[in-house]
């Protein structure tokens, strides 16, 4: 178990009469790249809301490094070193991208209680290289809201690595993204996940990114997992086959794990 | 390194602050050379507003926080301070200093109820407690003077005339607006505006959203507590109806006129709301009509207040060449 960076026992969530989490039990290890896949409505979203104590777990637990985070609100988990993005993308939006950055960074520093010294001033070495990293050193000084969608979840994902995260969770990275805006996007986070050596959770929709960046899959369907296992055998599982994937898998031919 | 490097909107931004605050302050100190008598009054009376609006606007146009009670901190401020004097026989200075931590004291109790709620249930709840207060500084006539309000607050030399007192009160509230733009510039500051913008996401990098909030909270009741002091030695004396919610709402009015999105915002919207509101009633007895009218046309003409407008019209002139 030593190996293991997040791991939930029989986590379950119900919203009245509706288990929108039943019975998951989650075991992702160090630097592993996990993908989250399963039909809307599937608890996915509901799932992360739960690791990140945005939810509040109606019974189960949740382990961080087998700490339990169970109880914790989201700045708390955070702290510990979870950072997630957003499907709807969630952003400063009258803010600059180096403000953004700049804000994620103060927060991280623990700088926020700070009444005296002018903000601006504050971490441009290392707000400047986070945003070269997420490739928008030409758009740092644009409003947020200005930027394009892809440009929106470049900055997003800035400020999840704001926190110097251990785990990344990442909710649809591609949402909303035309085919042509996705590849770079999925580059830069496999990128990051290699180089700063994270572990990531991912919710996507999208199979071709999916084989292109799962290490290991975890298949949901109406709040249970239904199906968990390397790329290759969610590919072949016929369960998993009746509920979601139907023949494309099949016809699609890209090689996994890449 | 590419371009940020040459990028200093700080210096740029300080600058023109600085030309235009010197402007102001020689103006201001200026100002009883060429009208002493009861302009110097309306001056005092201006200040002490303009520090109430921009220390409301520190929730309202910073953190997306609208409070409708921000008159019980001013009144706390006043009353504590007035009570110290006539009660307690305290000297003029130490009831001075007295009042502001007790107003945010206040806001700190008020605070841990209301900073978890937003919206509507926010404003409700903000103007619920500043009613309460009213309520005991109206009631509690022993302690307050109730109807009759506090009378005999004395104040003390040099403060007592005009000029003293004016020029104490453009001390205390130039001091309070450096340290308040100090703060909107800081990392707190920073916090503050992208609470207002997206309180998930700040959530999401290690906040704890309410207490930030909190804090925003109690600092706004702190200078409110400042303008009541500097309003009660100016009056000699408080009268219940600065905490109810007509004094609240005269706050918002003159943050909205200015524009909540300016620190210059609520400053120059005090100026012109205490402007109108004693040159207006000399010539129609409509004052609230006309009023009402201002805010309308403000708010659908310039929903940025006025001074979103001028400087609005200013950028995009700029950007013309």
């Amino acid at each position: 178990m030593d190996d293991t960076v997040i791991r939930t026992v029989n986590l379950c969530k119900d919203f009245g009469g509706l288990r929108a989490v039943d019975r998951v039990n989650l075991n992702v290890k160090r630097q592993e790249f996990r993908a989250i896949i399963g039909p809307n409505g599937a608890g996915k979203t509901t799932l992360f809301n739960l690791l990140t104590g945005y939810h509040r777990s109606s019974s189960g637990e949740i382990f961080f490094q087998e700490h339990n985070i169970t109880r914790l609100p989201p700045h708390r988990v955070c702290r510990r070193g979870i950072s997630r993005t957003f499907q709807i993308t969630s952003i400063f939006q009258n803010f600059t991208a180096f403000e953004n950055v700049q804000a994620a960074i103060l927060a991280y520093e623990k700088r926020t209680i700070d009444l005296v010294v002018p903000a601006a001033g504050l971490f441009r070495e290392r707000t400047g290289h986070l945003l070269e990293q997420v490739g928008l050193e030409g758009q740092a000084h644009k409003l947020a809201s200005t930027l394009s969608h892809g440009d929106q979840k470049r900055l997003e994902l800035a400020l999840a690595l704001a926190g110097q995260p251990q785990v990344l969770l990442l909710d649809e990275p591609t949402a909303g993204m035309a085919v042509k805006e996705k590849p770079p996007i999925v580059k830069l986070v496999s990128q990051v996940v290699k180089d700063k050596g994270l572990t990531a959770i991912m919710i996507e929709h999208d199979m071709d990114v999916v084989f292109s960046v799962a290490e290991k899959i975890t298949v949901m369907h109406q709040g249970r997992v239904i199906a968990e296992g390397e790329p290759q055998a969610i590919r072949a599982d016929e369960q998993v086959q009746a509920v979601y994937l139907g023949g494309e898998v099949h016809a699609e031919g890209r090689s996994p794990g890449g | 390194m590419y371009s940020l490097r040459g990028w200093n909107p700080l210096a740029e931004a300080s600058r023109r602050w600085f030309t235009l605050a010197a402007g102001v302050a020689v103006l201001a100190l200026a100002v009883p050379w060429f009208q002493p008598g009861p302009y110097l009054l309306y001056a005092i009376d201006i200040l002490i507003f303009i520090l109430f609006a921009v220390s409301l606007n520190l929730l309202v146009g910073q953190t997306g926080m609208v409070s409708f009670g921000h008159a019980a901190y001013f009144a706390i401020g006043a009353y504590c301070a007035g009570i110290l004097v006539v009660t307690a026989g305290w000297s003029m200075p130490w009831a001075f200093l007295a009042g502001p931590p007790v107003a945010a004291f206040a806001a700190f109790l008020v605070g841990l109820f209301c900073v978890r709620l937003t919206h509507a249930y926010f404003i409700m709840l903000t103007l619920a407690f500043a009613e309460l207060i009213h309520a005991v500084v109206w009631k509690w006539r022993e302690v307050t003077g109730g109807d009759d309000g506090l009378l005999g607050v004395q104040t003390m030399p040099p403060f007592d005339t005009p000029l003293g007192y004016y020029y104490l009160t453009l001390v205390s509230v130039t001091i309070c607006l450096i340290l308040l733009y100090s703060i909107s510039r800081s990392p707190f500051g920073r916090i503050c505006r992208a609470i207002k913008d997206n309180p998930r996401r700040v959530e999401f990098m290690g906040i704890n959203v309410a207490r930030h909030k909190l804090m925003a909270f109690v600092i706004a009741g702190f200078f409110a507590g400042v303008a009541g002091d500097l309003f009660v030695f100016f009056n000699r004396g408080a009268f219940q109806g600065i905490a109810n919610w007509l004094t609240s709402a005269q706050g918002l009015v003159m943050v909205i006129l200015g524009g909540p999105n300016y620190f210059a915002g609520p400053v120059v919207g005090a100026i012109v709301f205490k402007l109108l509101d004693s040159a207006v009633p000399k010539f129609t007895e409509y004052w609230l009509l006309v009023l009402g009218l201002i805010l309308g046309a403000t708010v659908l003409l310039m929903p940025n207040g006025i001074v979103g407008f001028l400087w609005g019209r200013r950028a995009s002139r700029d950007g013309h060449g």
